[in-house]
């Protein structure tokens, strides 16, 4: 503890307090969208006169502290109207900023949605901003818009598979993401499997995806942080917005709440795949077979004083697949996060956070007299301090806390009743994770920036609990029974983080990046694909903390009046303490789970090159990325370093829009990936009449490649009084490329002497229709 | 659960058979059979792996030195009787012994060893003739039901074997694999099916109870068998109880059984 304090300290030593002879005072204010009032997360506020500039942050607050004298505020965010705004600064101003939509808005739907050349001048490297405009233009699997799959085709990001949206990161696992809606933790991102996420289109404003250079205020996952910001409301008007697919509708309201003074979002989504079950099923099992999800996005603000703003959001879903009453599970996660901002003076801007999120599957099996239910699941509970300092122009202090109480329901089993199958309850697992950070952004000369900081995590698993000693064979050595709040193991962990940047010319920049990363929950699924049984379990005496260390580097230049950005990164990531699973590994309602894993470390390394063109009627990026992530086990593959299943060499994405006029956008998206690492047999044998299949080296083989073009077409209706609507039309996978998703080696039906390879493949060509209303 | 997940699938996905490249290695011994508490001679199986591609005939090693031993001072060399079969002659199978296995083969030694577990004994036993749902070409079929009742005091795992006219149809790693983990201690029924089955036919069904390695050895080959699904674990070798990288299984095994005629 000692290191840690003599480290925050020094962090202070390093801000400098400037003194200055000449008086100074502070803008701040935050800036809203004047058609709906939705404050704007991330429009740049530029100071051509004090050549210095800030951002707002994400409720829209902005604050920049400034010599006395005359300035003008230049405010920009794509999409929207710049707006120039003088001020004869004598005393602290409150200047607060409602940009309107560009007068000709059809020119493009630009890219990136913020300051033109942010990604050369910022700090912030491994950085992607989406928001939803640019990811409704992108065609879609069944018409439904899905941004996981879209941060899939940005660079350095892989889809985990066909249809899937779990999504690997530099090399990270698709549990090593912190996926945060409004703040709460996603435990499960996913719907039907997997095939499409928790995310309403709808109910999105915008979302951040950090890949490397992590800022200090986030923590708890090892690879990336995806930072997804709800809608807040319309709060000039009720709106109601809501589209009909083949798949899925969606019914979106908004309005004001108390004139002005705050605003609420109600947004439902329910798909129908359920529906073709019963049309199309060829037993009479499958048409009365289940098989749908719902959500429910809801938020509202409220602002008490012009410093004090509350905001309540939450999420409800739930899938739902059962089969005619013999088997049902339904699965789905539920959070809400209840935050109050406030204002303590010009320069000091709080957010206090109170937060659920909840995780949990439920399966319920009838068999002639037998039913019984399993239930499982994880639920967090957090309270989250941040504040955000602007000092002066030259330094942005961010520091805070976070505490989160986290309850890990492994399995219960309950008989109802049966005398087959008796009660199981494996214990609860309990943890706390608290976390403490600061940081600062600091201008150092015109063309140094910097920003560091120190983040500081302990990790308590605490009882009740009953914790069990292995020896190699995964037999139990030692039962030692803990009581309540009773410390079992403590973790800690100091994260370092620091990135720099470095103008070379005015449009060009270096940068370089250094994270530390810890985390101490970890997902098991022990499947190739994911399923709603996957299991989350706390770090213990057995699990230790994956820790990542992570450097990166890169190059941005800009060409043609920040038309065209292109980027060069490069990062090394250095993993211990990660996970994989014996043979055989039984991790369902086992109580012993912990001895069915090894652990080992892992390291991955790349490039991404990215060029993106923002401006015009031709918009949007080709991605590419050259990489490898490798993992070492003592006991897999003779201990040698061999290819992880997230490991794709090559990974080509390419995003093309075109705008013709105002009545029709398209759209194209080509993929290409190196086909997944898999362990195909080399030998067969027979056993008790059956052919065997013999392994030898794990991930010795791949997949063939994966590539794939989608195209769409959007037709936008002449508005009418205050009616828009539009309609989508999409063709997944034109040249109806038969991807592999799995390949089985099995013996031949027909001939059992021989033994074949099988390819399964999801989704041939697939068209699909969408319309979209508002009014 | 894999079952309900392949039905979505199903809605969407093809399959086609496809040519995929595959190394060659050098083949392994697989070692097949037990001894149990049924009177002798007991059978030891030994072949080799081939090339997955080859055409499956079975690759019979001749020519190996076959040793089972038990704690009890034991011990028999089996003899030979077809290419890659091994019996034994005098060795008697008893309860809560443990036994050893040893096999010379090609300057290579392999050794084994299963504690044979108590005997559980199956209750009672009944069948019902399944008819097909109207409309469908399918067989009618006959389902089994033995019961019996896990004891207590022990941990337990069971597997199961159904005899036909004096054939096995449904090996272990065709039925159902049971730890008593969600049941110890109570009555328990087990259904076993089988489409072959007419009236006439005298069937048996086996009570099998063996040790926590036979139970992980058929757990992780059931797994492999069933290999390479998007919603199964990785592919692995099943958990061997073979040394010296050896294949396959020796097992001690504890059988009851109970044998009825169906009409």
């Amino acid at each position: 503890m000692k290191i840690v304090k003599a480290l925050f300290l020094s962090l202070f030593f390093f801000l400098p307090v400037l003194i200055s002879a000449q008086q100074k005072y502070t803008i701040s204010g935050t800036v809203k969208d004047s058609s709906n009032g939705e404050s704007v997360i991330g429009s740049s506020i530029w100071i051509p006169e004090a050549k210095t500039g800030v951002n707002t942050n994400t409720y829209g607050f902005y604050s920049i502290t400034l010599p006395a004298g005359k300035y003008s505020l230049v405010v920009s965010y794509i999409g929207k109207q710049s707006k120039t705004i003088s001020v004869n600064l004598q005393k602290n101003e409150r200047i607060n900023i409602d940009l309107g939509e560009r007068a000709v808005s059809l020119e493009g739907v630009e890219i990136s949605a913020q300051k033109a050349d942010k990604n050369v001048t910022s700090t912030g490297m491994s950085t992607d901003h989406l928001d939803m405009e640019q990811i409704k233009a992108i065609p879609v699997l069944f018409g439904e818009v899905d941004i996981l799959k879209t941060i899939t085709l940005l660079p350095g990001v892989m889809s985990a598979g066909e249809g899937n949206t779990g999504f690997y990161v530099r090399g990270g696992g698709s549990d090593q993401n912190l996926v945060l809606l409004d703040e709460a933790t996603v435990y499960n991102a996913s719907h039907l499997l997997g095939f499409f996420s928790v995310f309403n289109a709808d109910a999105i404003k915008d979302l951040n995806l950090i890949k490397g250079g992590i800022p200090a205020e986030y923590g708890g996952r090892l690879a990336s942080v995806l930072d997804v910001h709800m809608i807040d409301g319309n709060s000039k008007k009720f709106t109601v917005k809501g589209g009909v697919g083949l798949i899925a509708s969606r019914l979106t309201i908004e309005g004001p709440l108390v004139s002005d003074r705050g605003s609420f979002l109600i947004s439902g989504r329910r798909t129908y795949a359920d529906l073709f079950l019963k049309a199309f099923g060829n037993t009479a099992q499958i048409r009365s077979s289940s098989l749908y999800f719902y959500d429910f996005n809801v938020k509202a603000n409220y602002r008490f004083t012009d410093k004090d703003r509350v905001y309540l959001s939450g999420y409800f879903g739930r899938d739902v697949f059962g089969l005619s009453g013999s088997f049902g599970i339904n699965w789905g996660n539920a959070t809400g996060t209840l935050r109050w901002n406030h204002i303590f003076n010009d320069k000091l801007f709080s957010n206090t956070s109170l937060i659920v999120s909840d995780y949990q599957y439920n399966i319920s099996i009838t068999s002639g007299s037998t039913n019984f239910g399993i239930t499982s699941g994880v639920r967090d509970y957090t309270l989250k301090e941040a504040f955000e300092y602007y000092l002066n122009d030259k330094n942005k202090i961010k520091f805070g806390f976070q505490s989160t109480y986290h309850v890990f329901t492994p399995g219960t089993v309950s008989s109802g009743g049966s005398s087959f199958i008796k009660d199981l309850n494996i214990d609860n697992k309990y943890a706390v994770e608290s976390a403490v950070y600061i940081s600062n952004e600091q201008t150092l000369t015109p063309k140094l920036s910097v920003n560091y900081g120190l983040r500081f995590v302990v990790f308590d698993q605490i009882g009740p609990s009953t914790i069990f000693k292995y020896d190699s064979t995964g037999a139990i050595t030692d039962t030692t029974k803990f009581s309540t709040h009773k410390i079992i193991q403590q973790y800690g962990s100091l994260e370092p983080r620091a990135a720099i940047r470095y103008t070379l010319n005015k449009t060009s920049s270096l940068k370089a990046s250094y994270t530390r990363t810890s985390q101490f929950v970890q997902l098991l699924s022990n499947t190739t694909a994911s399923t709603p049984t996957d299991l989350w379990v706390p770090s213990s005496t057995i699990i230790k903390p994956q820790l990542c260390d992570q450097y990166a580097l890169g190059y941005f230049k800009n060409f043609r009046d920040n038309m065209f950005e292109t980027s060069i990164e490069v990062y090394y990531k250095d993993m211990q303490n990660q996970i994989d699973y014996k043979p055989g590994a039984d991790i369902v309602l086992n109580p012993v789970v912990e001895s069915q894993l090894y652990f080992g470390k892992g390291r991955s390394y790349g490039t991404e090159f990215l060029i993106k063109k923002s401006e015009g009627k031709f918009t949007g990026w080709v991605a590419y990325t050259l990489s490898r992530t490798e993992r070492q086990f003592q006991y897999i593959n003779n201990n040698s370093w061999y290819p992880a299943k997230q490991d794709r060499t090559n990974d080509i994405s390419t995003v093309l829009m075109y705008n013709l006029g105002k009545k029709w956008t398209f759209g194209a998206v080509w993929v290409y990936a190196t086909g997944n690492a898999v362990t195909f047999p080399v030998a067969q044998y027979q056993y008790e009449g059956h052919v065997i299949s013999y392994y030898s080296d794990r991930n010795g083989y791949r997949m063939p490649a994966y590539h794939r073009l989608d195209l769409s077409a959007t037709l936008h209706r002449p508005k009418k009084k205050n009616y828009e609507a539009e309609w989508d039309f999409s063709i997944y996978n034109v040249y109806d490329r038969h991807n592999a998703y799995a390949i089985q080696f099995e013996q031949n039906p027909n001939n059992p002497a021989q033994t074949q390879a099988v390819k399964t493949w999801l989704f041939g060509t697939i068209p699909s229709v969408t319309y979209n209303f508002k009014f | 659960m894999t079952l309900l997940l392949f039905i979505l699938l199903g809605m969407y996905s093809c399959q086609e058979v496809i040519t995929v490249n595959l190394n060659s290695v050098s083949a392994k011994v697989v070692v097949e059979g037990n001894i149990n508490n049924a009177p002798g001679p007991y059978t030891i199986k030994l072949t080799n792996t081939t090339n997955y591609f080859d055409p499956s005939s079975v690759s019979y090693l001749s020519g190996a030195s076959v040793t089972i031993a038990d704690n009890a001072g034991h011990s028999e060399t089996l003899q030979e009787s077809s290419p890659g079969n091994y019996v034994t002659s005098t060795l008697v199978g008893t309860i809560g012994r443990t036994y050893y296995l040893t096999i010379v083969a090609n300057g290579q030694t392999y050794t084994a060893s299963s504690i044979m577990a108590d005997t559980v004994r199956i209750d009672s036993m009944s069948y019902a003739l399944r008819l097909p749902r109207p409309g469908s070409t399918a067989p009618p079929s006959y389902s089994l039901t033995c019961s019996y009742t896990d004891p207590a005091s022990t941990i337990n795992y069971y597997g199961f074997r159904l005899w036909r006219n004096g054939l096995i149809i449904n090996n272990i790693v065709d039925n159902r694999v049971e730890s008593d983990k969600l049941f110890n201690g109570t009555a328990q029924q087990v259904r076993i099916r089988n489409t072959e089955l007419i009236a006439g036919d005298s069937v048996r069904v086996d009570l099998i109870a063996f040790d926590k390695n036979a139970y992980d050895y058929y757990n992780t080959l059931k797994a492999t068998l069933n290999a390479g699904g998007p919603f199964s674990a990785p592919p692995a070798n099943p958990v061997s109880n073979i040394s010296n990288n050896g294949v396959g299984y020796f097992g001690a095994f504890a059988i009851t059984h109970r044998s009825m005629l169906l009409q």
